[in-house]
């Protein structure tokens, strides 16, 4: 018998404002749960029940009307398969899962998933709205122009060196000043006088339009 | 701040000088210069210029590369007797990752002039110094290769994409 391997884990780091760092170690099982399974859309699934003989049990036929697939569900599996909606985390349908059966199955999820994946009825789509709608429209040209920009526009990294030590630097020769209560009081004095001048060409704009 | 001298023990047990005669180790250690960091501290980042190779005398190091905005993948953690930065050393590209303290750190560094010192004045001590360096390599290479399979691994499991059945 074969062991299972432990999750594997990635190791992040996350840099806060101040220029310290957290480290933090992610399992793939966190990702897992926290992914948000997307059943295809609407007019692509046909789901009916089944007429079943034994008492107590209902079943339903899950039907992919692009490849003609069917899947058999029971009654959990459809309760998971309606909570696969784009929004709702696996962590999510499984507590929605134990309230409404006061039990959990841990294969069960998985299994549906596998199943689902294999007739064509989940989708993988992409997490931003404008991503969405983006991809949607594939087919336009301009749409597509604009998700290759985009997808450009994401990889572009933009990093500046030496900055902090710049603005200390520019601090100390003199831009300390801007902050002192004297520079607040010449902003002030200048807005007023701003103000003053807009007020007074306000008026006198009549008389430019009439000559 | 250490005197050469002080620094012979340490070097001598370091892989990369095992081969060294004490001369040239000590002539080495006159050419090495002593950097502190504070813990979380950056010594470099990925992208900037570079031409300095950094042994960890005390400490470590979390070597990692920009993911996406601030997070950034830890590639690896280097301690004690260990080194890195050795790649801009050779082929004077610039970095290829970000190094930052995870500890208070001591580290010593070897630039490239010191490094074509050794090359010129000790030749057989700098062809056992490259020898060692190899081995290093040869070892993280192998380390990367695992890396790599635990990342696909892990966007595997995470994902819950199978595989095996398409």
């Amino acid at each position: 018998m074969t062991e299972r391997p432990a999750p594997a884990k990635l190791e992040l780091l996350v840099r806060r404002d101040d220029e310290s760092f957290d480290v933090r170690e992610i399992g793939s099982s966190l990702g897992y749960i926290q992914s948000r399974p997307q059943r295809i859309a609407d007019g692509g699934f046909e789901i009916s029940e089944v007429k079943s003989r034994v008492a107590g049990e209902q079943s339903f036929i899950l039907k992919n009307e692009a490849t003609e697939r069917f899947l058999l569900l029971a009654e959990p599996e459809k309760f998971l398969w309606e909570r696969m909606d784009g929004k709702t985390s696996l962590q999510e349908i499984a507590t929605a899962y134990v309230l409404r059966y006061g039990e959990f199955d841990f294969d069960v999820i998985p299994n549906l998933i596998r199943k689902l994946q294999r007739a064509q009825l989940l989708t993988l789509t992409p997490r931003s709205r404008l991503r969405q709608v983006l991809a949607r429209n594939r087919r336009q040209r301009v749409v597509k122009a604009v998700e290759t920009t985009l997808t450009g526009l994401e990889r572009v990294n933009i990093s500046s060196r030496d900055v902090q030590r710049f603005f200390q630097r520019l601090h100390r020769w003199g831009g300390f000043l801007l902050f002192t209560r004297a520079a607040a009081v010449g902003c002030l004095a200048l807005a007023v006088v701003g103000g003053v001048a807009a007020v007074a060409l306000w008026r006198e704009l009549d008389d430019v339009f009439s000559g | 701040m250490s005197t050469p001298a002080d620094l012979l023990p340490f070097l001598r047990q370091l892989r990369l000088f095992t081969a060294f005669a004490e001369t040239d180790l000590a002539a080495l250690a006159q050419r090495l210069r002593e950097r502190v960091l504070r813990k979380n501290q950056v010594l470099f980042r990925e992208g900037d210029p570079g031409d300095e190779m950094f042994l960890v005398r005390r400490g470590a190091v979390l070597v990692s590369k920009v993911v996406k905005g601030r997070v950034e993948q830890v590639l690896n953690r280097i301690g004690p007797d260990e080194f890195f930065g050795e790649m801009s050393l050779l082929d004077g590209s610039p970095r290829s990752a970000t190094i930052q303290a995870e500890t208070d750190v001591t580290l010593l560094a070897l630039d490239r002039t010191s490094l074509n010192h050794l090359i010129e004045v000790s030749p057989h001590a700098a062809a056992a110094f490259f020898y060692a360096m190899v081995h290093v390599f040869i070892e993280r290479l192998r380390k990367s290769d695992v890396r790599l399979t635990e990342a696909t691994r892990w966007g595997l499991e995470a994902t819950g994409l199978d595989v095996e059945s398409r």
